[in-house]
């Protein structure tokens, strides 16, 4: 028989934060007016040349609508590109108080060519600023910067910082290199100086290495969970490269990639670094003590274990305030916040998942 | 450290290939076993490809039972080194509960490896039944050479041994 | 058991589907090869709005890299996580003991004998030799 429609997760009266939504361009030339002039001639006789094989292309077809939820897409242009639609579908109809908005495409985090990145970077930041947030007080923009150009990174980091609108910084987990790599850490610098998280949302393609370990998936089945995977492998590089040691107020926030391997890798790490810590001296702390203190997960796509009850273990494992809800709204597998936890949470555990976990690492009231 | 911390990541990622590509059906009666694996991540595996699926499953149709139960069938993991922290005795059986299977592990020191841990072989808070089923009675189901005594013959062992060395003169 | 007219026999062709309003519930109508059958517009799994998914036929295998499709138009994709669910039963193709969508009876009856439902009431009165869609409801 069917779980019970309980409201297990979000009552209709808790507002939430949702710390994942996706807007979207109606077509591409919405960037147009935040171009400079070069800079949309360029994309009109270019176009974007991104670090993977294929252009204009997802790597691998989603087994439903480009990835989309079939019920969101809008009169004209794709799911998540008319805000009226956001509003009645998402925002309202489910009491969402701030929405963190990820802008994953046309971005700079991609683009090969680094001054077109730039451009791109600064053009997404001002249109999620103009098209977004100030039509909709709701929402929260993260301000999109080419992690592979640190220099230029920074430069953008500094120059939203006095923005409140502005409220994390967007790289892509699948950098050229593990995002512990030295070559990162200006970034990580400037995101501790100007006090905002950096933040990890599943995208990209690894500037042209395999997405797992073991060479390229061939179904988007094997893709999706090498989302996961992937955000192991960059949980673990940023704790041994150090740079929760080197930066000891960076905050990190790892959005889509799951979030329930996070204990099983802690006492992973722990158990191999008491065993080779000569190998890096300069940790000082047990490795499970640098996530507990930096980072912070996201719960779509949540898992569904076949005891539902089973989730609320680990949770306790990882820790109640460190859990965010979110729903990828418009995306497939968008999680529902009223539908998302098959097991019922106590009003405490609500509050923190669906809110003040994240109202108090964004600094919201 | 890092390398090997990272290489559960690389086995999660072999066993959706095997699991999607479809190495189970094809070969309904082979096993798999993962060695040095690492186990404590097997139930974020279970779960989000069971999840998956259900999604997804016209993509690969040749799955026709839920993953999860695939993969407790065909997989098995050695023990060592655990990746549990010590001082819980309840901690690994929840994360056998999680697993929802007390066949999939085998016994293993990992002798003489860095990770040994000594004596300190097995995890807390294990009954005498699953400790029998780790160290006797799953692998036996695994191996199936051991269990029919096809290598109980000891001067058959040492002849062979002989004649590979000969040969390798 | 109360019984609602819903919409003609004629607007629900074979291979599509239909959502109405009943008493403030969304259910869908499906025709499959001339038979009609109806479920709740929620997927038993999150709520999502089951009945605007694709209809689709079922993907199978003869082995791996090997399709086969089957049994068109009867299964119904869910909108948001792509379940698909057995549009004659309501049953979930992956997990068919422990998820099902809700299942209504549904009966063509000729339309001079009904209860008129709010929706047809106006195609009732033009013509009753047509076949209307009639729905039953518990309570």
């Amino acid at each position: 028989m069917n779980v019970p429609f309980q409201h297990a997760g979000a009552s209709q009266h808790l507002m939430i934060v949702d710390c994942d939504i996706h807007p979207a361009y109606r077509t591409p030339a919405d960037l147009h007016p935040f171009l400079p002039a070069r800079w949309r001639e360029h994309m009109t006789t270019f176009g974007e040349h991104l670090r993977q094989g294929l252009s204009g292309q997802l790597a691998w077809p989603r087994m439903m609508a480009a990835g989309m939820r079939l019920d969101a897409f809008p009169e004209a242009g794709p799911p998540g590109s008319d805000l009226e639609l956001m509003r009645r579908q998402h925002l309202d109809a489910n009491g969402v108080e701030y929405g963190m908005l990820m802008q994953l495409s046309r971005g700079g985090m991609e683009e090969r060519n680094l001054d077109f990145a730039a451009a791109l970077s600064r053009a997404v930041n001002d249109w999620q600023l103009e098209e977004w947030v100030k039509p909709e007080p709701r929402l929260r923009a993260g301000i999109v910067v080419p992690q592979e150009d640190a220099a230029f990174a920074v430069s953008e980091i500094e120059r939203r910082a006095n923005d409140p609108a502005f409220v994390q910084i967007l790289i892509s987990p699948r950098a050229s290199d593990p995002l512990g790599h030295r070559r990162y850490w200006p970034i990580y610098e400037a995101a501790q100086r100007c006090r905002r998280p950096i933040a990890l949302h599943v995208q990209g393609y690894s500037g042209g290495h395999a997405s797992t370990g073991s060479g390229w998936p061939t179904y988007y089945m094997q893709e999706h969970y090498a989302t996961t995977t992937g955000m192991q492998n960059t949980v673990t590089s940023l704790v041994f490269e150090g740079v929760f040691e080197r930066f000891p107020d960076l905050k990190v926030v790892l959005i889509e990639g799951g979030f329930t391997w996070v204990p099983s890798l802690c006492w992973r790490m722990d158990k191999h670094w008491q065993r080779m810590r000569k190998e890096t001296p300069d940790l000082k702390r047990p490795p499970s003590e640098y996530v507990r203190d930096h980072c912070w997960f996201t719960t779509q796509p949540i898992e569904e274990p076949e005891v539902p009850a089973h989730l609320a273990d680990v949770i306790s494992w990882l820790g109640w305030d460190r859990v965010m809800f979110s729903t990828d709204y418009p995306h497939w597998d968008f999680d529902h916040p009223q539908q998302a936890f098959k097991f019922e949470l106590s009003e405490e555990q609500k509050r923190k998942v669906f809110r003040d976990n994240a109202k108090a690492l964004y600094g919201l009231t | 450290m890092e390398d090997y911390v990272a290489q559960s990541a690389a086995f999660e990622s072999q066993l959706l290939s095997f699991l999607t590509e479809g190495v189970f059906q094809k070969f309904p009666a082979l096993k798999l076993v993962l060695i040095e694996s690492g186990v404590t991540w097997l139930p974020t595996l279970l779960w989000r490809t069971n999840k998956t699926w259900r999604g997804v499953r016209p993509e690969v149709p040749w799955i026709d039972r839920p993953p999860a139960e695939l993969l407790r069938e065909h997989v098995r993991l050695t023990l060592q080194p655990l990746d549990v922290p010590r001082g819980d005795p309840q901690r690994f059986a929840r994360v056998l509960d999680h697993v929802g299977s007390d066949r999939m592990l085998l016994f293993s020191t990992d002798y003489p490896h860095w990770h040994f841990d000594g004596e300190d072989v097995l995890p807390d808070g294990l009954t005498d039944d699953t400790l029998r089923r780790f160290m006797i009675d799953n692998p036996l189901e695994t191996y199936p050479r051991l269990r029919d005594g096809t290598v109980a013959d000891h001067a058959v062992l040492r002849d062979n041994a002989s004649a590979s060395q000969e040969h390798v003169r | 058991m109360s019984r609602q007219v819903v919409a003609r026999a004629s607007e629900v062709v074979p291979g599509t589907s239909k959502i109405v309003t009943v008493k403030g519930r969304d259910i869908g109508i499906f025709n499959i090869d001339g038979s009609y059958f109806a479920l709740a517009n929620r997927c038993p799994h999150a709520g999502g709005p089951l009945c605007s998914g694709r209809i689709v036929p079922l993907a199978m295998s003869d082995g791996p890299g090997h399709y086969r499709l089957a049994r068109h138009q009867e299964f119904l994709r869910c909108p948001w996580h792509g379940w698909e669910f057995d549009i004659r039963t309501g049953q979930s193709w992956c997990d068919p003991h422990s998820t099902r969508a809700r299942q209504f009876a549904v009966t063509i009856e000729s339309g001079a004998e009904l209860v008129k439902g709010p929706y047809v009431a106006e195609t009732f009165t033009v013509s009753v030799e047509e076949d209307y869609l009639v729905i039953e409801l518990a309570g």
